[in-house]
């Protein structure tokens, strides 16, 4: 193998294996601030919220 | 109306999206392509169509398919006429459920070849094939094409397909997030972890013959990698190359746009599209580029390897490779993972051709999943046996001609224009980066004006060069053109050949497909019209 082909070789494996290395980390690190929190339900059967259920 | 299925997660539908993309083109056309065109050098292009062609195609399907799937439309008529607002655009977009359709339906069989390979590496039944003639041979007697001994009939293929197609339907009927997310997260991982598997046992494979040293990895590395950079002036090399990006990645097809309409108005499309593209990429260079093409120097030098390259992707798949493994220690346990490997590939592609359709009945006609799962499985198994029974005749070769080379081509370039023209490029890249994780540098925006000349550019040397001597063919017309430096620039040359008439029958039966579906894109929108009224 020349020269040449192991530059090739190299450039194009180290750009295509960077380029998915941080998408995948950019993913995995804002999927968790991605997790939305519980919706806040108005039950009606606290005090606060006026008259308590039958 | 009933409520839309939604992915489970995020990764998900990256996986789905990834796995509808990598397919047996990642393993078997990329290293064919690459040691024929230039070695290293055909990265070049190759680059330059990713970040002009393909990446941008891949914004476009993922920002049109979020913005359908806002006003309930997962196919391509209902997206074109939710951005056009026009009542021709509904008719454009039976494209998008016409290429998905006709390629699942030969798409499976081969599919189906795969697992009967792996199963047959296992049991042994190839190991009596040892040279690419005999396993030539193998193969046509499995299709039932020639009766040599191997096999009586085309039954054991046949039973494989069934297998086959009920595993797909399964997925499909199970639904989004229980059928196709779930199978896509533990068919991706074991793909990825099957490729290094494979990749690692053939960087490790010692010299075959003793006599002949060159005969080695690093030798085999350079046979594919060694660039020859005067090819880089031939248009055929950036044909290739922009050939290979376009269907690598699985864009005009309608299945991303069909995926990406099960997301949220504000969940991310920027970063899940590059994520997944650049995904397909890892399959295609990295473990793709390692397996077949080196081993293949190896067992048959130089010569044999660039003739195996010019074969053809399925040639290199079920021929040659079956009579490597039949040369390496364990190559049972190899062609069992080689083959499973492409299987793999293979379903997680297949699934996602059938989903357009289910997404057009479910949400268009207000049919649940269940019942159009149901409905198109009959119509797919019926439609795959003129595949099965006409392959010798040269049926599917056709079907994929006109479902994966010729509409899909057109579909990704009305694609580009009706992006380009009825969202514009500004509010297009504003639409990409709602909601999204990252933010694009602005100069690329300037790309998309490209993206359009680029892809019509290599239209007009298909339609020249390969399309038209096709289409001409079974009217038994022999056209050979090519491109010249001097006018009147083509080159052509007419011979008579034979009229075919099961190919001209198959063509009618795709025209009758696409009329079909126009008329159900009409009985569909007329309904919507009437209930609309009486409301």
């Amino acid at each position: 193998m020349m020269l040449s082909g192991w530059l090739f070789l190299i450039v194009s494996w180290a750009l295509i294996i960077s380029l998915c290395t941080l998408c995948v980390i950019k993913v995995l690190l804002t999927q968790r601030a991605n997790i939305h929190a519980p919706l806040e339900i108005d039950t009606g059967d606290l005090p606060e919220s006026g008259t308590p259920e039958q | 109306m009933q409520t839309r299925e939604h992915w489970s997660t995020r990764f998900g539908v990256i996986l789905a999206v990834a796995g509808s993309a990598v397919g047996l083109g990642n393993f078997l056309r990329f290293p064919s392509q690459v040691c024929q065109h230039g070695g290293g050098a055909f990265m070049i292009p190759y680059f330059i169509s990713f970040l002009v062609l393909g990446i941008p195609l891949c914004w476009i399907e993922w920002t049109l398919g979020r913005y359908g799937g806002r006003y309930s439309h997962g196919s391509l008529p209902g997206i074109f006429d939710a951005v056009v607002q026009r009542p021709w655009a509904k008719y454009l977009g039976v494209l998008g459920l016409f290429v998905p359709l006709v390629i699942f339906f030969y798409y499976t069989y081969i599919e189906s070849w795969c697992l009967a390979y792996s199963v047959f590496s296992l049991l042994g039944t190839y190991a009596k094939a040892r040279t690419p003639d005999e396993m030539g041979a193998f193969l046509r007697s499995f299709q039932g094409l020639a009766s040599n001994g191997f096999f009586s009939s085309a039954g054991v293929a046949y039973g494989f397909f069934l297998m086959t197609f009920i595993v797909n339907i399964v997925v499909i009927y199970k639904g989004l997030a229980r059928g196709i997310e779930f199978l896509c997260k533990v068919a991706m991982p074991v793909l990825l972890a099957g490729g290094v598997l494979l990749m690692a046992r053939i960087i490790m494979l010692d010299t075959p013959d003793s006599n002949q040293v060159d005969l080695n990895v690093s030798n085999a590395f350079g046979f594919m990698w060694n660039p020859t950079f005067s090819v880089l002036a031939s248009p055929r090399v950036w044909l290739a190359a922009a050939g290979q990006i376009f269907f690598t990645l699985s864009v005009g097809l309608g299945a991303i746009m069909t995926y990406a309409s099960y997301l949220r108005e504000h969940d991310d499309v920027v970063l899940s599209s590059t994520t997944a593209a650049s995904m397909n990429e890892l399959f295609e260079v990295v473990i793709g580029g390692s397996i077949v093409i080196p081993a293949a120097y190896m067992f048959f030098g130089p010569e044999g390897a660039l003739a195996t390259a010019k074969q053809g992707a399925f040639n290199i798949g079920f021929v040659t490779m079956p009579v490597i493994m039949n040369r390496i220690p364990y190559g049972d346990i190899f062609g069992f993972y080689w083959f499973f490997l492409l299987f793999l590939a293979g379903i997680t592609s297949s699934i996602s051709l059938m989903q357009p359709m289910i997404s057009f009945l479910e949400d268009e006609f207000g049919w649940s999943r269940h019942k159009a799962a149901v409905a198109l499985g009959i119509v797919c198994f019926v439609i795959t046996h003129a595949c099965i029974f006409g392959l010798g005749a040269g049926v599917l070769d056709e079907f994929d001609f006109w479902g994966g080379t010729l509409v899909i081509t057109l579909c990704a370039f009305v694609e580009v224009l009706v992006f380009l023209v009825y969202v514009g490029v500004p509010r297009g890249w504003a639409e990409l980066h709602r909601g999204g994780d990252i933010r694009l540098p602005g100069g690329l925006k300037y790309v998309l004006y490209v993206t359009p000349f680029y892809l019509g550019a290599i239209i007009v040397c298909w339609a020249v060069m390969d399309w038209l001597p096709w289409i001409l063919k079974p009217f038994g017309i022999g056209l050979t053109l090519s491109f010249a430096r001097q006018w009147p620039w083509v080159h052509w040359s007419v011979a008579p050949g034979e009229i075919q008439a099961a190919i001209l029958w198959t063509r009618a039966g795709l025209l009758g497909l696409l009329i079909g579906l126009a008329a159900l894109v009409h009985i569909a929108w007329r309904r919507a019209r009437v209930r609309k009224e009486a409301l």
